[in-house]
């Protein structure tokens, strides 16, 4: 019988899918649910409540959390500027890493992530998509050879999800909207990804998706990144100076060449959720993809708008980071997305955002 | 009746293009030399095909008297171009040139609605073409793929806009290989932008194509995934292709022609080519500087993109 892993959770401010995803996996179990007493009082509320579901304490000191409950492993899941120092503090405590998205909202926290977890030899696992069939399966084909060397990799990621009333719609007079509380508001319907006080674009919030799909499937390191961006849809967006759209060019080792086009796209745009698609084009063939594959369709009279029409069924995408997750430490072997891949796809969307900024081709760091 | 003559398509579809079009008789243009366009009992040419007509068929049919429709894959050169559209409008017959992209009613359907109100101003667009010949390259200086350049102009017929800045990538298939992909991002003021993607280097076979357009209220896919058909025959199922069958043809056709028959004032099409040829040499500076490139209609001047030529 392998270990049975007991995970902490560090704060679900944002979302709790990160932890109920990890225990999907029989190794894993969840021990106590912890934040810095600190906190805003609606951060506690959710805290518990997340813990009296699950039926486990809840207590507001995270230090103490990670030292008296027996735990190995630390899943974090805050707003976005606390991710880095949360991570942090589990692999000083020698706590391997489980963190929700975006790695953090500045270049050197990530670096100081990367050289905690090096130094304290604990693994970590940025919790990603790249464990979908359809990423499975492209990924299974680009291994066997079927289309040969990768020339070129495009992959289009839109969410057709509304966040907020429309650009446009702020009256005369009115005060630009809050990204804090908009996000705190948007808990709700599950649309809060960019939950922290800097404000953040599709692709700090959601980049890391298609990104980790074109870093799995290629292997390749981005050289250089050019940008265009824009607030087209929504107002929280535009009052806030962040894009809800966009369109990025990347330059790869090897003359790679990918692009990704990203948006949050509003949710009359699309009738299950957003198009998400990945075209590969190789020396010796090419694969185009449909990332909600498999799925059913399902309708009916009164249905609501924001139900999807095509349901995507047979994803063991949790399962399968998990399972990659308790690998990785029983091997000391690495993860499907570590620390140093989530800070170079971090570096890259900050390119992009400097390049839309600029104007100008951008190289990575 | 006009009697309209069309070469570059086989006979058997000429015939059932025949049978769509209104206030026309359409044959094909017999098998002649060049120059002796003067000889055959019509009224009009349409061109259609991958490779242009010789220019000096073109200037004998002016000369005889004959309007002329151009849809081929690749264009005689701009210079060309406007020498013979100066000779035609001097001898009182009209040429039109066009996009033959623009007669596919999915595109068509998308220029519509990117006319109307409901879908709002558009944000993104992105297009893919892939083909498994190497696509001829264009007559003028940028040297292009054809297909890559007519993907151009359908861009600027669906925005009507121009674009500000254009940053352009290509690669090769194999080292010294001429086949590969070029890859084009466009940005246009007010935000939108348009990500386009053309490889010429798939295995023998089917091609593929695809059009997203991501606009404020709403969005437009057409997709050769989505429009498929499935074959059981032993193995790994086939995928074959629905196209959009003869009414390319038809609509262009029946376009000029009522035209022709209206005896009003018909656009060349000549404008928005200089257009493109000029967005296309911006494309081959941004290949060759390897940077983004500003781009300005009026700077980039198609005269300047002639000065390039070999």
């Amino acid at each position: 019988m392998n270990q049975v892993f007991r995970c902490a959770v560090l704060s679900v401010a944002k979302h709790d899918y990160v932890a109920r995803g990890v225990i999907t996996h029989p190794r894993f179990e969840l021990a106590v649910v912890a934040d810095d007493a600190d906190v805003p009082e609606w951060m506690h509320e959710r805290n518990q409540q997340f813990a009296d579901a699950q039926q486990i304490p809840y207590v507001r000191d995270i230090e103490r959390a990670l030292r008296d409950f027996n735990v190995q492993v630390a899943i974090v899941s805050s707003e976005a500027e606390r991710h880095c120092d949360l991570s942090i503090r589990a692999a000083l405590a020698r706590k391997h890493v489980i963190q929700d998205k975006p790695m953090s909202t500045c270049l050197s926290e990530c670096d100081r992530l990367v050289a905690t977890i090096q130094q304290a030899d604990v693994r970590f696992l940025m919790w990603n998509r790249n464990g979908l069939p359809s990423i499975q399966q492209a990924q299974r084909q680009i291994a066997a050879g079927t289309i040969g060397q990768p020339l070129s990799i495009h992959v289009d990621f839109y969410f057709a999800k509304d966040a907020g009333p429309p650009k446009g719609s702020r009256q005369p007079g009115y005060p630009p909207m809050d990204w804090y509380a908009h996000q705190i508001a948007s808990h709700v319907d599950g649309s809060d990804g960019g939950l922290g006080r800097t404000p953040m674009g599709e692709l700090a919030v959601e980049g890391i998706y298609p990104l980790g799909y074109i870093q799995m499937l290629t292997g390749a390191r981005v050289r250089q990144v050019f940008a265009r961006s824009t607030a087209h849809f929504h107002q929280v967006h535009a009052d806030n100076g962040v894009e809800d759209l966009a369109s990025v060019t990347l330059t790869m080792e090897d003359g790679l060449i990918a692009t990704m086009a990203i948006g949050r796209i509003g949710l009359a745009s699309h009738p299950s959720g957003g198009e998400i698609k990945l075209h590969i084009i190789g020396t010796a063939g090419a694969l185009v993809m449909n990332e909600a594959r498999p799925d059913v369709g399902v309708y009916y009279r009164n249905q609501s708008s924001k139900e999807a029409r095509q349901r995507r069924v047979a994803s063991e995408n949790d399962f399968l980071l998990a399972d990659n997750f308790a690998h990785a430490i029983d091997t000391g072997g690495p993860t499907l997305m570590d620390a140093q891949t989530s800070r170079a796809i971090y570096a890259t969307f900050a390119a992009a955002l400097e390049s839309a900024r600029t104007g100008q081709v951008v190289d990575v760091d | 009746m006009i009697r309209l003559v069309v070469c570059g398509l086989d006979e058997s579809r000429i015939d059932e293009i025949a049978r769509r079009i209104r206030g026309a008789s359409v044959t094909r243009l017999p098998d002649l030399p060049a120059g002796e366009v003067a000889g055959v009992e019509c009224d009009a040419v349409a061109c259609f095909g991958t490779v242009p007509p010789d220019v000096r068929f073109i200037a004998n049919t002016i000369q005889a008297g004959r309007h002329m429709f151009i849809a081929t894959d690749v264009l005689p050169s701009l210079a060309d171009l406007k020498s013979l559209i100066e000779q035609a409008n001097s001898r009182g017959v009209h040429i039109q040139i066009e996009n033959s992209d623009h007669g596919l009613p999915s595109r068509r359907l998308i220029f519509n609605e990117l006319r109307g109100s409901k879908l709002g101003q558009f944000g993104l667009i992105r297009s893919h073409r892939w083909e498994s010949t190497p696509g001829l390259r264009t007559v003028d200086s940028f040297h292009l793929p054809a297909p890559l350049v007519r993907d151009l102009e359908l861009m600027l017929w669906l925005t009507d806009q121009t674009p500000t800045v254009v940053f352009a990538v290509e690669r090769s298939a194999q080292q010294g290989d001429t086949r590969g992909t070029i890859h084009v991002h466009l940005g246009f003021a007010g935000g939108g932008m348009a990500l386009m993607d053309y490889a010429d280097c798939l295995l023998p076979g089917d091609g593929y194509q695809s059009l997203s357009t991501i606009c404020a209220n709403g969005a437009m896919y057409v997709d050769d995934h989505a429009n498929r058909q499935l074959a059981y025959l032993g193995g790994i199922a086939q995928a074959t292709s629905t196209d959009e069958g003869l009414l390319p043809f038809v609509t262009l056709i029946q376009q000029f022609v009522t035209g022709l028959g209206a005896h009003s004032p018909m656009e060349s099409g000549l404008a928005r080519w200089e257009q493109t040829c000029a967005l296309a040499a911006t494309v081959r500076q941004s290949l060759d500087r390897r940077s983004p490139v500003a781009f300005d209609s009026q700077v980039h001047s198609p005269d300047q993109a002639l000065q390039g030529s070999v």
